[in-house]
């Protein structure tokens, strides 16, 4: 069991002296006011500031970390309740604080949501108007103590994944900055309080004091994420961040890692170290954290070009046999020579005098063999070095594809690329024109840049931005001069391309608005980069892109 | 210098803290961005702005901190942003909803709202919608200043235009003003620092109350000395603001829900067909309150404005009673206070 506290706001009236307008009223010796006034400050204000947007209950969700303590809040906005004291319809809003000690951070608020959600109001809205708010403030005095439960695995592996994860995005793309960004749940995509509640848990505890979210709410909330049963969407999450989200809810429920030490991190505390810890998990031993109940029903992970190696090898093999077969009855079919026919030990017949032909046909065989068993070697090598998801597929096409470029001459372009990257790199060191260095390569090495900023257009970025880059490496390609606006555009594109290699909290769209300063200060370390760390300055994005250019380069 | 209004930030901007979008870049480039107007326009003194490549197209402007459009007409003037003062129910949002939609056509004046700017009306119909779905008034919630912004472009002549732009603020905001966060409503202060003239709205039913003890030398109610004591605290407050502007900006002071009174014989003036002057409505209007123990509130408003007028209006034309029906209201004078500080504006 936890303490609860109380702090009740509304717009009833108490007494024929009360007046108008809304106010905390006394909820007793529970109340936030008095037996935590460190936080009442922030909870008045919410409580100010929430507004069912209908005519159901809304609800808030928050936590707050004071004094050694873990507090979840939960607020309850119920708008038919009260009227003021000139007719008006007004609201009762009631949050409930559950404090719990550091080592049992991690309770479900959920459980408190349920308790909320099982407040008798039914039994408040049969009294008469002017007594409801005293009716309810009685009802709220016997609440001294909650159940709190811990954060279960099982449980958030219940909820819908997708619905787990689109709620996640929608907390993490605001975090913290209390925006009130919308977002549409209709309820039979488990559009309740109750689901969003079990949800929450999913976060890492760092992150949770930062978060907040609201159901049902009006705007001129400040959480950073309002859900709703109707109306129109406002959040937008950047891809980065949802590949975040999709590998970290993987992490959190489908391996073997421990959940629980996931769950109570108290070191994550922005996305960027969320990814970063995430990274850091699936790195080593990787195909070691794969569940054991997973294992049960594993499959080889499904690689495009394995089917295709499977016919090729069946392919030789068949070829193989028809050609020894052919060449076999070839000599079943021979005429006997003129010096007849001899009976070998080896059985069947051979010609006569064909000792050198026989001798030939083997090692015609075994060298055929031989250099079979050399291919399949070196096409299904464990050792080769592998994708992400475990397969050799993006290699084995890449080379099926540049068949016609022999690893020499590939390691030979790389080092001529390389050498004229250097000697870009190297002039614009001495002259500090980056921008010029930059657009002077586009127009003399068109395959080099273009093959760059395709390279870059593989990230992870929408499709509108990725398209742009291809049209602009075409028209690199083409030989067409960009102009200023495109080449700015160029810039910008892939300063951002760089910058969401670096950070998942990037979209790449050419605004520059997630460039912050401290994220500017990492690429510049990562590239090496001399110029001052202005995502706006042409030469800063010129050395920086020229600079990851070289680093590509073999 | 043109400065455009971001009434989701109430930000006043210069050029400077603009962004902007040129549809034919943006297709050329096939890429979608906003830059700094700065880099974009080819003049940021010259109206419409157009685009420095592209003459002939005109920017889309967004405002730099919340990157939400600008409407390009929202050009704001010294006395464009109203603030609208008043105690918890005293009749704002009433006021401010019968007023809009008055402004729909031409009044008598000629003056009628151009274009509702933003998502003004968006805003409004959340704000009154307690009117269509309860029949009554819903108090108005203790918000920041990012919702329930309304910004309107009014033809006030032949050829000339002019934004006017009011957040309507829960009495107790204004009430509570002395001791409220700036942290937790930096828009609202914002949109202090920006207002240029005042409506200064005084619960009529209390005024009207406070009369008749006056009259009969009887004690007020708790409420009625609640509601004179909250005018008396927000005018301080809110005096001590703008004298530190240095300047005296035009008031309005309006007496609302004028039909609880205009029955009797001496308020019959304050009817929308009693055929009375605007001086005559004023020097009663200043009277009633002299009359109800308003002094110090008179005296007070004439010290931190000038000018000052006096209005008495009724929002919606009959008693507040349940259900509200919309098709039987029938506001009176409710433009007036509005029109009088368009006057002073342009006077000045």
């Amino acid at each position: 069991m936890a303490e609860v506290f109380h702090r009740v706001y509304t717009h009833a009236v108490l007494d024929s002296f009360d007046s108008t307008g809304g106010r905390a009223v006394p909820a007793g010796e529970r109340d936030v006011a008095v037996v935590l006034p460190e936080l009442a400050g922030d909870i008045d204000e919410l409580l100010r500031k929430t507004t069912p947007e209908a005519h159901g209950t809304a609800w808030i969700v928050r936590r707050f970390i004071s004094s050694g303590w873990a507090y979840g809040c939960v607020i309850t906005s119920y708008p038919d309740l009260i009227v003021d004291a000139r007719g008006r319809s007004g609201v009762l809003n009631h949050a409930r604080l559950v404090r719990v000690g550091a080592g049992e951070a991690t309770f479900d608020i959920a459980q408190l949501v349920a308790t909320a959600a099982e407040f008798p109001i039914e039994d408040v809205c049969q009294s008469p108007a002017e007594r409801r708010l005293a009716d309810y403030l009685d009802a709220v005095s016997g609440e001294q103590a909650v159940e709190v439960r811990p954060v279960s695995i099982e449980v958030l592996d219940q909820l819908p994944r997708e619905f787990l994860r689109e709620f996640l995005i929608a907390c993490l793309a605001g975090l913290g900055a209390r925006k009130s960004m919308r977002y549409v749940v209709p309820s039979d995509e488990g559009g309740s309080i109750e689901s969003l509640a079990t949800a929450w848990a999913a976060l890492p505890l760092g992150l949770q004091p930062a978060s907040s979210f609201g159901f049902g709410v009006a705007d001129g909330c400040p959480v950073d994420a309002i859900f709703s049963g109707s109306g129109s969407s406002t959040g937008v999450a950047s891809e980065g961040l949802a590949g975040c989200v999709t590998r970290y809810l993987n992490l959190l429920l489908d391996t073997s890692y421990d959940s629980q030490s996931l769950l109570r991190n108290r070191e994550i505390t922005s996305v960027s170290k969320l990814e970063q810890m995430v990274s850091n998990a699936e790195a080593p031993g990787k195909k070691a954290m794969k569940k054991t109940k997973k294992r049960d029903d594993w499959t080889p992970p499904q690689n495009e070009a394995a089917p295709q190696v499977d016919r090729q090898y069946k392919a030789m093999e068949e070829s193989l046999r028809a050609y020894i077969d052919q060449r076999l009855s070839l000599l079943e079919s021979r005429p006997p020579s003129a010096g007849g026919v001899t009976a070998q030990s080896a059985g069947g017949l051979v010609p006569a005098g064909s000792g050198n032909w026989l001798a030939w046909t083997i090692a015609l065989t075994a060298a055929a063999v031989a250099i079979f068993a050399v291919v399949m070697m070196l096409l299904r090598s464990p050792d080769r070095p592998r994708d992400d998801d475990g397969s050799s597929s993006a290699r084995i096409e890449e080379q099926t594809a540049s068949s016609d470029l022999t690893e020499t001459e590939a390691s030979s372009s790389g080092s001529a690329n390389r050498r004229v990257l250097e000697d870009a790199i190297a002039r614009a060191n001495a002259s500090g024109k980056w921008a010029d260095e930059l657009k002077n390569l586009l127009t003399d090495h068109p395959t080099l840049s273009a093959g760059a900023v395709r390279a870059a257009a593989n990230g992870d970025m929408s499709d509108r931005s990725r398209t742009a880059l291809e049209k602009l490496a075409q028209q690199i390609e083409g030989g067409t001069d960009l102009g200023r606006d495109r080449r700015e555009a160029l810039r910008a594109l892939l300063l951002e391309a760089i910058a969401a290699s670096v950070s998942s909290n990037v979209t790449v769209d050419g605004t520059l608005t997630d460039l912050k300063p401290e994220l500017l200060e990492r690429i510049k370390e990562k590239f090496r980069v001399a110029a001052a760390a202005k995502a706006a300055s042409p030469e800063f994005q010129a050395e920086v892109i020229l600079r990851w250019m070289k680093d590509r380069e073999p | 210098m043109m400065r455009f209004l971001c009434k989701d930030c109430w930000i006043a901007h210069e050029p400077s803290t603009l962004l902007a979008r040129c549809k034919r870049c943006e297709v050329n480039a096939q890429i979608e961005r906003r830059d700094p107007l700065q880099s974009k326009a080819a003049s940021v003194s010259a109206f419409p702005l157009v685009c420095r490549l592209h003459p002939s197209e005109p920017l889309d402007i967004y405002c730099g901190t919340c990157e939400r459009e600008v409407p390009p007409r929202t050009l704001i003037g010294d006395r464009s942003i109203i603030a609208v003062l008043g105690d918890t129910a005293s009749g704002k949002t009433s006021l401010l909803w019968v007023l809009s939609e008055r402004l729909r056509k031409p009044n008598e004046a000629g003056v009628f709202i151009r274009q509702v700017l933003g998502d003004s009306d968006e805003q409004m119909t959340k704000a009154i919608r307690s009117i269509f779905d309860d029949g009554r008034m819903s108090a108005t919630p203790s918000t920041d200043a990012n919702v329930r912004n309304y910004a309107w472009e009014l033809a006030t002549g032949a050829s000339s235009t002019t934004v006017i732009a009011f957040h309507d603020a829960a009495g107790e905001l204004w009430t509570e003003l002395g001791d409220l966060s700036r942290r937790e409503y930096e828009r609202f202060y914002r949109y202090l620092d920006l207002v240029g003239s005042v409506i200064f709205a005084i619960d009529g039913a209390r005024v009207i109350e406070a009369f008749d003890v006056e009259a009969r030398q009887g004690v007020a109610t708790p409420q009625a000395r609640a509601a004179h004591l909250h005018e008396v605290s927000i005018l301080d407050t809110v005096s001590r603001r703008l004298r530190a502007k240095g300047e005296r900006l035009p008031a309005s002071v309006v007496v609302t829900k004028s039909d609880l009174f205009w029955n009797r014989a001496q308020f019959k003036l304050f009817r929308q067909d009693s055929g009375a002057s605007e001086e005559a409505i004023g020097n009663a209007t200043r009277d009633l309150l002299l009359k109800a123990g308003r002094q110090s509130i008179v005296t007070a408003l004439e010290e931190t404005f000038a000018p000052v007028r006096y209005f008495t209006v009724s929002a919606f034309g009959r008693a507040l009673r349940a259900p509200l029906k919309i098709e039987r209201l029938a506001p009176a004078r409710v433009e007036e206070p509005l029109m009088a500080l368009l006057g002073a504006g342009v006077a000045r």
